[in-house]
């Protein structure tokens, strides 16, 4: 396939995605976290298309494929320190109060 | 203009202009030390106050100050700079290249590093005084209710800048370790120093930009007036955590390199090889992995889950592990060894001796059930101390002895040289081991009573920081007596030849490390020295063919070696662009006039620095033939944008956990979190997605352009973007004035805030994308790509798309959840 129309698939595919995203947030909002869990699995496959075509990850070598993962993954502890920080707020009843 | 002609221009343009990276690692020297001083006197000021019960000497406000800086100063703008001299100088020699793969951006990290630091300065004398809450800069001391000096602020967008420089610094030796080591030249066959230099700068890569996080927020609280830190959503919390998940790293950070250069003495001067030197590195690997995931460990006093406390207790632990490896292998290389006690030698011994005492300490810290008992108190000061000043900088001293023979070509005191030890570890051990036994007083505090009984160990610690102090002193007369008269160091004075490449050139070495037109191979018999058509197995016009037009642009067609037709090797515009930031940054807090002289210069230089690279005024040496594993298949500049790439996921990733942490929180707060479409209007949100999809597109076709040397497509794809992208931030700035006509601004709740920094931040990317498309489509249009020659659009196309990626998550967060 010309490389043309393999990037011309890809913005139909991103277009057709952000069309779904933005139905989901707004046509089937009754959804509840449903919908919000769909927005957010969209976004993150257009992001992954994103690093694959338009960042052009897809030809590039599998160690920068690598370190691109390594870079999300250092992420992950924060995300789960954050996550169990929130049970335990004393912070906010310290400030509430206060 | 050949690199003879160089050694008539002025010498303070030359320091002024330089790029080679020798030179760069001197100016690192000179200013790190001078900092060293600076924040040495900021902690005999505030050393004076607490010796004895009930001192005047300070005030509250300036004690803080002092002790702020003092630290702020030390981790920042000290250690690591000082080991970036180290990293400058002997990194390029080490791995076999002629200079850094960025020469112009490795000026520029040490004049951004200036630049921060003379904000920081000045940071004292704007209104109020500087930053006074502790280096943490624990929230919410950190708010302008409680710190509401301008100098805070300034203090804070000093660190944005060195952050800033660190990172460009990081890309640059990436780029350069990986990427342009010497033929034969495997990652372990270099010394511990550059090992360690490599992984410290994985460290940074992901740390660094994750304090740049909070800060970006936190300078917005205090100027702009966003919630982050005042609300109850964000808070002290968010602070913590963000801080300390690049705290952890960056004590590494400092400590790394000097912990690898004392490995290198030790060997050196044992005359031995590395004890199980691929344990030392596996273990080196293991303890970067695990920083990453220990930071809770200063946090076990917060409000976290029990849980979290108990992982996080454990990681600790398991981190004493692969320091206790290195520790140990380290221990093992002098066994059995001929050791010669040269001044290098005894302060390597020494780095690691207090090393081993400061990880002791650590090993209680980590402990929550003691952690309750000494968190915040001098016992802490006294640990940290041990770890980063007595391993890090005692080891980077060492480095200093070690290398300072071949950065100036001149011996020093030897016996003066061991004096300084001596009085080095009286002084230190004086100053920082009696803290222990201040387990009971807390370290933020400027007065004190006599019923405590802290009065006579503070006044013994006293005694000793003035006698550390000396010891600078002594430190600096035997550098400059050197200068002035030590004997003529010889190539290999330390007969470290087979140790590493840097004491196989002369001292100093020359311009381009090696002997004229070769370079250095490394073979199953040690190193030589070849010419570089014997690497390539043929004449010059081989290597044209092997590595392409696109990545050798400067090959001469004579068939010369490459560096021999090597341009100028200054350039103004690193120097320029720094003094501008500057200027500009300063001119917020000092006057209008200076802000916009401060955006001239700082236009003016990025027009002359375009214009240069037009021009090709400037020549940068050309990729290595040697050693590029595991970064074969990328080219210099491409992996350069790829590593700032990663370094921006280190920056929007803990943005975005920020985001659903504050989020999160408001669940419990009672905070109304604005419903999709209630504030943001959607459609405006997804005709600006539809926008940055389109460009992602159009950019697309002009790589595709460019790699057929189809000009039309290039230029017309480069055209689209750049006004897809500045229609993209003109509805952003519709959507802003509607905000504020609305009464909705920076402070007016967390979401507003939140809203505000994230895609104003992101709005900055798209604006500097158009800046650098700017520069893109002139080159287009003269000529300058073609279908060999075209990395600058390949570049932009990643960090485009990357610009793309990070509003495919701005639009949903914002608009539709
Ligand atoms: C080797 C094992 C180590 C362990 C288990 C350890 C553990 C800890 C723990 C638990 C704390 C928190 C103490 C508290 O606030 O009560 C701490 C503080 C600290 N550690 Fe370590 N540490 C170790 C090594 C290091 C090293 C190598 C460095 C630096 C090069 C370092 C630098 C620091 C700093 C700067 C702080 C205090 C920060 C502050 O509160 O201002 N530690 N350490
Ligand atoms: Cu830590």
């Amino acid at each position: 396939m010309d490389e043309v129309w393999k990037y011309v698939m890809v913005y139909a595919t991103l277009m057709a995605a952000l069309v779904i995203e933005v139905a989901l947030a707004v046509n089937w909002r009754t959804l509840g976290p449903l919908s919000t869990a769909g927005v957010l699995a969209i976004a993150s496959l257009q992001a992954v298309f994103g690093f694959l075509y338009y960042m052009h990850g897809i030809y590039g070598s599998r160690s920068i494929t690598l370190m691109m993962i390594l870079s999300l993954a250092v992420i992950i502890p924060l995300f789960i320190a954050f996550l169990f920080s929130i049970e335990f707020p004393p912070h906010i009843t310290q400030i509430t109060e206060g | 203009m050949e690199g003879k002609e160089q050694t008539r221009v002025n010498p303070l343009i030359v320091w002024l202009f330089t790029t080679n990276h020798k030179n760069v690692g001197i100016l690192y020297l000179v200013t790190s030390l001078y900092f060293l001083v600076v924040a040495g006197i900021l902690a005999l000021t505030f050393r004076i106050q607490l010796t004895v019960p009930e001192n005047n000497f300070l005030t509250a406000s300036a004690y803080n100050q002092a002790v702020t800086a003092h630290g702020l100063f030390m981790l920042l703008w000290v250690v690591t700079p000082l080991a970036s001299a180290f990293a400058n100088y002997v990194i390029p020699i080490q791995i076999g290249a002629k200079d850094m793969a960025f020469p112009r951006l490795n000026a520029l990290s040490y004049w951004l590093y200036l630049a921060s630091g003379i904000m920081a300065l000045s940071s004292f004398f704007a209104p109020g005084g500087t930053a006074d809450w502790g280096w943490t800069t624990y929230a919410p001391l950190n708010t302008l209710q409680y710190s509401p000096q301008a100098g805070g602020s300034l203090m804070g967008l000093a660190i944005i800048i060195l952050l800033s420089s660190s990172i460009v610094a990081t890309i640059n030796f990436m780029v350069t370790i990986f990427r342009l080591r010497a033929p034969g030249m495997k990652l372990m066959l270099l010394p511990l120093f550059s090992i360690f230099w490599l992984v410290t700068i994985f460290l940074m890569l992901w740390a660094f930009p994750a304090f740049l996080a909070p800060l970006i927020l936190l300078v917005a609280d205090r100027v702009l007036g966003t919630v982050f830190f005042t609300s109850p959503e964000g808070g002290a919390l968010l602070w913590d955590h963000l801080l300390w998940f690049f705290g952890h790293p960056e004590v590494y950070i400092l400590l790394l390199p000097g912990l690898a250069i004392t490995g290198d003495i030790l060997a050196v001067f044992s005359g031995r090889k590395l004890y199980a030197k691929k344990v030392i590195v596996g273990a080196l690997i293991v303890a970067a992995i695990l920083s990453y995931i220990v930071w809770v460990h200063h946090m076990f006093m917060t409000g976290i889950h029990p849980g979290l406390r108990e992982a996080f207790n454990i990681t600790t632990e398991l981190i004493s592990i692969p320091f206790g490896v290195i520790t140990i292998s380290y221990i093992l290389t002098l066994v059995g060894g001929k050791i010669r006690f040269t001044t290098p030698m005894l302060f390597a011994i020494g780095a690691l001796a207090l090393f081993i005492i400061g990880g002791a300490s650590g090993v209680f810290n980590s402990s929550v059930a003691l952690n309750f008992g000494m968190r915040g108190t001098f016992w802490v000061v006294g640990h940290f101390h041990y770890t980063i000043v007595g391993g890090g900088i005692t080891g980077l001293i060492a480095g200093l002895y070690y290398w300072w023979p071949k950065m100036t070509g001149r011996m020093f005191n030897e016996k003066l040289g061991k004096l300084h030890f001596i009085i080095y570890m009286i002084g230190f051990n004086l100053l920082y081991f009696p803290m222990h036994a201040l387990y009971d007083m807390p370290r933020r505090i400027y007065v004190y009573e006599a019923a405590t009984g802290w009065g006579p160990i503070n006044m013994l610690i006293t005694m000793g920081g003035f006698l550390f102090g000396a010891s600078f002193i002594l430190f600096f007369w035997i550098l400059l007596d050197s200068l002035r008269r030590g004997p003529v160091a010889s190539d290999d004075p330390w007969n470290a030849k087979n140790y590493s490449i840097e004491w196989n050139v002369p001292s100093p070495p020359p311009e381009f490390n090696f002997p004229e037109g070769k370079v250095p191979v490394i073979t199953a018999q040690g190193l030589e020295f070849r010419s570089i058509n014997e690497i390539v197995g043929g004449p010059v016009s081989g290597i044209s063919a092997r590595i392409g037009p696109s990545k050798a642009p400067n090959i001469p067609a004579n068939g010369g070696t490459p560096m021999e037709h090597h341009g100028p090797h200054l350039s103004p515009w690193p120097f320029v662009l720094s003094m501008g930031v500057a200027m500009t940054l300063l001119g917020l807090f000092f006057g209008p006039g200076l802000l916009i002289l401060g955006l001239a210069v700082f236009i003016g230089s990025l027009v002359g620095w375009g214009w240069e690279d037009l021009k090709e005024r400037f020549h940068v040496a050309i990729e290595a033939l040697g050693e590029k594993w595991p970064f074969d298949k990328v080219e210099n500049h491409t992996f350069a944008m790829w590593v700032f790439v990663f370094g921006e996921i280190g920056l929007f990733g803990p943005l975005f956990m920020a985001y659903f942490f504050v989020r999160a929180n408001a669940s419990l707060t009672g905070f109304a979190w604005p419903l999709p479409g209630q504030i943001h209007d959607i459609t405006l949100g997804a005709l600006n997605t539809i926008l940055l999809f389109t460009s992602g597109l159009t950019m697309s076709l002009a790589l595709i352009g460019a790699k057929r040397g189809e000009e039309d497509l290039l230029r017309a794809g480069l055209v689209a973007t750049f006004i897809l992208g500045a229609v993209f931030l003109a509805v952003k700035g519709f959507e802003w004035s509607e905000l504020f006509a609305e009464g909705i601004t920076f402070g007016s709740d967390i979401s507003a805030s939140l809203y505000y920094v994230l895609t104003g931040i992101h709005g900055a990317h798209v604006l500097a994308g158009l800046i650098a498309l700017i520069y893109l489509i002139i080159k287009a249009y003269k000529g300058g790509f073609s279908p060999h020659r075209h990395v600058g659009v390949e570049a932009f196309a990643i960090y485009w798309g990357m610009v793309d990626a990070v509003w495919m998550f701005l639009f949903p967060l914002f608009y539709l959840i």
